[in-house]
């Protein structure tokens, strides 16, 4: 049988469940980001509004430029002042999600994109997502699932980790929940 | 060859002794890791820290890469990251034409509005 699991990672991982919110705020939980501004911080919120990262010192990725740094590297801050993505550690990414399989499989065809939360071709609402895999060069506006980010194949094993940059910022007021991420793949 | 790294495939079949590697994709069944359909020498592919042995299919030939060794931390090859840099800029360009694309969308919906 097949199963994923989420984490948002940190200093201790938070697990996001199926009914979890991944929460992009301000410099803390539950504030506002300003209009056309990135995340200062990122947070798992439970289904009834708690914060289920508190305590955990959960990563936040900030998007800076698509092409601004280094031979047009894309450029992020997660916590150390601004850097080329691709500088980024495996423990420094903002999401770690784990794909399992009883039996080696090799995992193909992988993409992940945010959505309106009901149907998969449709881009968030009134949001500018960007998304990279651990490694990449720049960021992909990974919205809708025709922007999908590519996620590299991943040779047989009976466990899969994969470590997505995200950052999102939103384009007009108000709090935006038509949004949510979805990871899609083929295994063999 | 070691686990918990990013290469090319072309490195992959290179590190297999595989003769002629270079002119392979595309012009026979190139299967590694279990990856299939694999037509290009820069495709990438991920072999996990648990990885002991890359298992590789070419025409009907079968071979094996031993794993000797994990990195303590994720690796990218050279090669692989020349690929990644192509990419790179494919995506920058793509992302360049939705911006351009959306705002002049949100330009228009703000004259709609205003009429």
């Amino acid at each position: 049988m097949a199963t994923f699991v989420w984490l948002l990672q940190g200093t201790t991982p938070t697990t996001i469940d199926a009914t979890d919110i991944i929460q992009f705020a301000g410099a803390t939980f539950d504030s506002a980001i300003t209009v056309d501004a990135y995340n200062d911080s990122t947070h798992v919120e439970s289904s009834v509004g708690a914060d289920d990262s508190t305590g955990n010192t959960p990563n936040n990725v900030k998007f800076i430029s698509q092409a601004g740094g280094g031979a047009g590297d894309s450029q992020g801050d997660w916590g150390d002042g601004t850097e080329d993505i691709d500088a980024i550690l495996q423990a420094e990414c903002t999401l770690k999600v784990t794909f399992s399989h009883a039996s080696a499989v090799a995992v193909t065809a992988n993409t992940f994109f945010a959505f309106d939360g009901t149907t998969p071709a449709t881009a968030p609402v009134e949001i500018d997502v960007r998304a990279a895999e651990l490694a990449d060069i720049n960021f992909t506006e990974a919205e809708g699932s025709a922007s999908a980010l590519t996620i590299t194949d991943s040779g047989s094993s009976t466990s899969h980790d994969f470590y997505i940059l995200v950052s999102a910022s939103p384009t007009t007021v108000g709090e935006k929940t038509a949004f949510a991420f979805r990871m899609a793949l083929t295994y063999t | 060859m070691k686990s918990n790294a990013k290469y090319t495939a072309l490195e992959i079949l290179t590190a297999a002794e595989i003769v002629d590697a270079p002119v392979l994709f595309g012009k026979v069944r190139v299967r590694i890791a279990g990856i299939a359909g694999i037509v290009k020498p820069d495709h990438l592919i991920k072999i996990g820290p648990s990885v002991k042995v890359i298992d590789i299919i070419v025409g009907t030939e079968k071979y094996e890469v031993k794993i000797e060794g994990v990195e303590e931390e994720f690796v990218v090859t050279e090669e692989a990251e020349k690929a990644l840099e192509a990419k790179g800029i494919e995506v920058t360009k793509k992302n360049e034409d939705r911006a351009k694309a959306k705002k002049a969308e949100a330009e228009k919906a703000k004259e709609e509005v205003k009429e």
